[in-house]
């Protein structure tokens, strides 16, 4: 389920959650909690960190959810932005780009224990493939085929045109492709 | 590179992982799509990259994240109100009525102050923001007029301030000269305040301490020096009450007097046969005739100011005791 399919039961649980209830809570947690979590995971590489980072972001949602309804957007699309703010604040702080550059790890990306085998398979296989690509071209990949977002998504998301977007599409995907190629 | 085969490709390439996410099959979409058969190896990179997708947090730590987000929901829950955003804001618009409250109240009180008290440069700074959208004449009558309030409620409590009276003094003069064309409500305001000047300075010349009255004999020699601009006040300008300490100068005669006040037309012959009271100051006689039509009036001894204060003058014998002038009384 895609990072922006909102629920039908959603305008409930947002209006329960803001009085404190619990139930609301974690419904709101099992709804979105997974594609928040994977936008941070394919971006920054690391599983914990992932972990806390994900933790941040509903957090952030609970003090802020009283303020929510004055923005006008899908609550899909709002927490979306908290996650990217706070990605964002993690960079800074560090003082370093997203994802450390391929030649620089020798062991990949570090992932959680509690993450079945064949997920981290892939999931580790995929974040390696990410360090190929430009931080656009990465952006758009997590986005689109990863969290699952549609291309017009995507363009809000990230400010761009649709058009834009294609064509950074068009050119990650021939890199990854050519990468894949290269490994097989 | 051919741009316009890239955007062909570009385009084809987004239709076809539409349909991919609609769940059709590669195979078959390649053979309906003959054209995205060179894209055959990015649209497999697509389906392989969406594998990702199942990557989802363990149970544990879902659990885990949903505690933490239920615990703190539950503690902004119960804590207390006022720290709540709308709390905050409907204390800090109390603390600011709060302020307006105490600086109304601060220039409310700094209204009645007078010279020497600490709230009156808060009255005289409020005093400049209120005279700024005044007219330069609206502004001079306005301060003239208010600091004869103040000269005449210090007087009421027994100071005698010359400086405001010289003040309040100058602001008329200033708006007389700016209001000599000017419409009849602010000089009938102008008349209204030199007559009450008038009055008052009269009154202090007999009862100021003796270490004001030569100041305050200046401000009624200024004061009588305005009839020329704003007419003989009703019942001709009257004569100070003598005291020790007034300087006491020649009575002008009638003529130098005609030529330097102005007298409203019909009055003329009630007042010209002998000379009328003249404010000191004024009293500038051609050489020669003090003498003869000025006989210099005795001083009045110390304490017989009330008593011994001379006569009326030549022009007012024949006046009715109700038509000296104004005889103002401090504080009214």
């Amino acid at each position: 389920m895609g990072l922006l399919t909102p629920h039908p039961e959603e305008r409930r649980w947002i209006a329960r959650a803001r009085k404190g209830d619990p139930e609301a809570i974690a419904a709101l947690y099992q709804h979105y909690a997974d594609g928040v979590y994977r936008y941070l995971l394919y971006r920054v590489g690391d599983a914990e960190l992932a972990e806390d980072l994900t933790a941040d972001v509903f957090l952030k949602m609970i003090e802020d959810l009283p303020r929510y309804e004055e923005r006008g957007l899908p609550f899909g699309a709002w927490l979306f932005r908290i996650a990217r703010a706070r990605l964002i604040d993690h960079w800074r702080r560090q003082g370093r780009r997203p994802l450390v550059a391929l030649e620089d790890t020798e062991t990949g990306p570090q992932l959680s224990q509690d993450i079945p085998e064949d997920e981290i398979a892939v999931s580790e296989m995929i974040q390696r493939a990410l360090r190929v690509l430009t931080e656009e071209q990465r952006e758009v990949v997590v986005l689109r085929f990863l969290v699952g977002m549609s291309l017009e998504e995507v363009a809000r998301a990230m400010g761009k045109s649709v058009g834009a977007v294609k064509a950074l599409q068009h050119r990650a995907l021939s890199a990854l492709a050519r990468y894949l190629e290269k490994i097989r | 590179m051919d741009p316009k085969r890239d955007a062909h490709e570009i385009e084809i390439l987004e239709r076809c992982l539409r349909r991919l996410e609609q769940g059709a099959d590669l195979e078959t979409l390649l053979r309906e799509v003959p054209e995205a058969v060179p894209l055959r190896p990015l649209l497999e990179t697509a389906l392989w990259l969406r594998r990702g997708q199942e990557v989802a947090l363990s149970p544990a730590a879902r659990r885990r994240l949903i505690r933490q987000g239920q615990l703190r929901a539950a503690r902004r829950a119960a804590a207390p109100r006022a720290s709540r955003p709308v709390f905050r804001w409907a204390w800090a618009l109390v603390a600011v009525l709060g302020l307006i409250l105490v600086l109304l109240s601060a220039v409310g009180a700094a209204e009645a102050s007078l010279p020497g008290e600490p709230l009156y440069p808060v009255k005289r700074a409020v005093e400049g923001l209120v005279t700024l959208g005044m007219s330069p004449e609206e502004r001079a009558l306005y301060l003239a007029e208010r600091r004869w309030s103040e000269f005449e409620a210090s007087a009421a409590r027994g100071r005698w301030l010359p400086d405001l009276a010289e003040e309040s003094l100058a602001r008329l003069e200033e708006a007389a000269r700016l209001g000599a064309e000017g419409p009849a409500g602010p000089a009938a305001r102008l008349r209204a305040l030199y007559e009450r000047q008038g009055a008052l300075l009269e009154e202090a010349a007999a009862v100021a301490p003796p270490d004001v009255r030569s100041a305050l004999a200046r401000a009624r020699q200024r004061w009588a020096g305005l009839a020329p601009v704003l007419g003989r006040p009703e019942g001709g300008i009257p004569e100070p009450t003598r005291s020790v300490e007034t300087p006491v100068l020649p009575e002008p005669t009638a003529e130098i007097l005609r030529e330097r006040i102005h007298t409203p037309p019909g009055l003329e012959k009630q007042e010209t046969p002998s000379a009328p009271r003249t404010p000191p100051g004024q009293e500038k006689t051609p050489p020669g005739q003090e003498k003869k039509e000025t006989p210099r009036p005795v001083r009045t001894p110390p304490g017989q100011e009330k008593k011994d204060t001379p006569g009326p003058p030549r022009g007012q014998d024949s006046a009715p005791p109700g038509d000296q002038g104004p005889k103002g009384s401090p504080g009214r």
